[in-house]
């Protein structure tokens, strides 16, 4: 092609390519704003996304919601706040584990009994699991269709703190706090066996997951 | 236990919305998210077809005619790979074809034989990139992956210091039969798997001796560009773990520290600084290179002199460090905000997706990437337009260089690896949610 003619080309195809820049641009602020606009939407539908269960002060019956990671302790910036004797203000780190269960990891000096028997460096907890820490009470309580193992009955029936039937994991063993969770490629089974609600909640109204959830509830109530 | 009473009710299992045409119920997100570009990678590949076509009436090379069908059908084929396949972010993968595409077109401009080893690198990039998107997935043993990655990242950065040669002032290149290759830039990806694992466990000392011991390693290599990078990227971590300010402050005040060190203890450091406060002091001898830089910017104006028609070649090393230049001078002002912009967009998605993820090694290892990519780009496009002193460092995925496109790559992929996770979390959620509803 001769100079002069691919002069003007290049000099007109500048501005199609600067359109097309902009628009990739534009198009991608655009496709960010709109996913923004679809993940909260879905969030709302799903009130109970990011949270594995809830836990269950069995003093006061405060139920707080369980995300998949945080802190337990006395301080505000907990994301389980629990209040009460010999309890610190950051006491344990806790960490779903998906096919282990929740990953009960108490802080340097802090003592955290987990179904009656006290946790080393960590313990995992199951749904209906009870943990004490300081003078409270908790009481586990996990999403239907999570992969964790199942519990044995003799430890809820009686709630009295006996050992967890199933193997723990507790004194000395050195596990991966950050353990990846894999990508399922099928559906979960087998996990309707869950055991009911124990005691006096069975009749009690669902205990909240979200917060606007709890505040709906405080009003029925 | 079953979810009952208002989750049960208000969910009542998927979300669903009508169907336009039939009217039948169908879930939202699922298959039609998975592959969608938001209408972006047509876009590319009709950016990828014109420009080659004009730079084949250019040049009357038959291998730019060959790009003009091939980039566009491989970045089509990669993109939907590795969105089907490896659950890829579609907007990522987009933004990121793009970079691509148009780093190859700067590279073929030029240089055939550039361009072709530029295309290598796209593909084994690529292939590094879904690499690292199934590590972060799937991997477990971060408690044997961790110290692994500390002693190999302190070894490679030490192999330099030991054995390598110096290019620029900076001793940071290994040789290894045909291939040369900079382990700072391998290293990287360590530092950020690292860095995020240690804080998540809030193992702040352990995080710090690691980034310093990275840091002493690199200025033994004179290697500060990229140990600007380390630091900063250290730094924001940090903070985002701990949310302290006076831990912040402590890390700024400390890298302005070793900033006035380094301006003392080398001269090659004083003598970029001098250059970037008066290039025209020296024109044609040290500030030559920055001169010509502004010069191109200037001449390429707003929208460019066109491409194929610019001069940028006279910049020594026009096609690394001062790619942005080039493409400042032929493809304009405008054209190069918006490639800023695109940047930014990749930041600003990182952010996005740490702020879903369900961890905070995830969190922290998704704002780590965001902070790589963004701060590299600041530093190189600052030393580029003299806003800043010029450092070695690459511009992310345009520049010429084996070893800064796979790692620039891999980085990406790291942080795919994460918004899969996010989106792995979202699938249980409505799982679960579909379950509680029965």
């Amino acid at each position: 092609m001769n100079e002069a003619a691919y002069q003007i080309l290049a000099r007109c195809m500048r501005f199609v390519f600067l359109l097309l820049g902009a628009l990739v641009f534009l198009l991608g602020l655009r496709m960010m704003a709109r996913e923004k606009g679809r993940w909260r939407k879905e969030k709302k539908q799903l009130p109970d996304a990011g949270f594995i269960g809830e836990i269950v002060d069995e003093d006061s019956m405060k139920a707080s919601a369980l995300p998949h990671q945080g802190c337990i302790g006395a301080s505000s910036r907990c994301d389980v706040k629990v209040s009460g004797r010999e309890v610190r203000g950051r006491h344990t780190d806790f960490l779903f584990v998906e096919g282990r269960g929740l990953r009960i990891t108490p802080r340097r000096g802090a003592a955290v009994m987990l179904d009656g028997k006290r946790i080393g460096r960590s313990g995992y907890a199951l749904h209906g699991s009870r943990l004490s820490i300081g003078a409270c009470t908790l009481r586990v309580r996990l999403f239907a269709g999570l992969k964790v193992p199942e519990r044995g009955l003799s430890g809820l029936e009686d709630g009295a703190g006996e050992a967890d039937p199933l193997k723990q994991l507790g004194d000395g063993e050195a596990e991966d706090w950050t353990e990846m969770v894999p990508l399922p490629t099928d559906h979960v089974e087998g996990e309707e066996d869950y055991l009911p609600p124990f005691g006096e909640e069975a009749d009690a109204p669902a205990g909240p997951y979200g917060r606007k959830d709890r505040g709906r509830q405080r009003e029925e109530e | 236990m079953r979810r009952r009473g208002l989750t049960a009710e208000r969910t009542g299992g998927d979300s669903v919305r009508k169907n336009k045409d039939s009217g039948a119920p169908r879930r939202i997100g699922g298959d039609e998210r998975k592959h969608s570009s938001g209408g972006i990678l047509p876009l590319v590949e009709a950016f990828d077809v014109l420009s080659f076509l004009l730079l084949f009436l250019k040049t009357g090379s038959f291998a730019a005619l060959g790009m003009a069908v091939a980039v566009p059908c491989a970045l089509g084929l990669l993109y939907r790979l590795m969105r089907r396949r490896f659950y890829a972010d579609g907007l990522l993968l987009a933004l990121t074809a793009f970079l691509c595409s148009l780093g190859l077109l700067l590279q073929f401009r030029f240089d055939e034989g550039r361009g072709w080893n530029q295309a290598l690198s796209v593909l084994l990039g690529m292939g590094a990139m879904a690499a690292c998107i199934l590590f972060v997935r799937f991997a477990k043993r971060w408690t044997l992956y961790a110290p692994l990655m500390m002693l190999g990242g302190w070894g490679l950065l030490l192999l330099p210091v030991l054995f390598g040669h110096e290019i620029n002032g900076a001793k940071g290149w290994l040789t290894v039969g045909p291939v040369t290759f900079q382990p700072s830039e391998a290293v990287k990806l360590a530092h950020l798997c690292v860095t995020a694992y240690l804080l998540s466990r809030r193992k702040l000392v352990g995080a710090g001796v690691f980034s310093l011991g990275c840091l002493a390693l690199l200025l033994l290599q004179r290697d500060l560009g990229t140990a600007l990078l380390y630091y900063g990227v250290t730094l924001v971590m940090m903070y985002v773990s701990t949310g302290s300010l006076a831990l912040g402050g402590i890390g700024l005040a400390a890298g302005a520290a070793g900033a006035v060190y380094g301006y003392t203890a080398f001269s090659h450091v004083k003598r970029r600084v001098a250059i970037w406060r008066n290039p025209w002091a020296d024109p044609s001898g040290a500030g030559y290179q920055i001169v010509q830089s502004l010069i191109a910017i200037a001449n390429g104006g707003l929208f460019g002199v066109g491409l194929g028609l610019g001069n940028a070649s006279v910049i020594p090393y026009y096609y690394n460090d001062f790619v942005f230049s080039v493409l400042l001078n032929e493809f304009g002002g405008l054209f190069g905000l918006a490639v800023l912009g695109i940047y930014l967009l990749i930041g600003m998605r990182a952010l996005m997706i740490a702020r879903r993820a369900d961890t905070v090694f995830d969190a922290l290892l998704a704002v780590g990437c965001g902070v790589q990519m963004c701060l590299q780009t600041f530093v190189i496009v600052g030393g580029n337009i003299k806003l800043i002193p010029l450092t070695g460092v690459t511009l992310p995925l345009l520049s010429y260089g084996g070893t800064s496109m796979i790692s620039s790559l891999c980085v990406l992929g790291l942080l795919q690896g994460v918004a899969a996770r996010v989106e792995y979390g979202l699938e249980r959620d409505r799982r679960l949610a579909g379950e509680g509803g029965k």
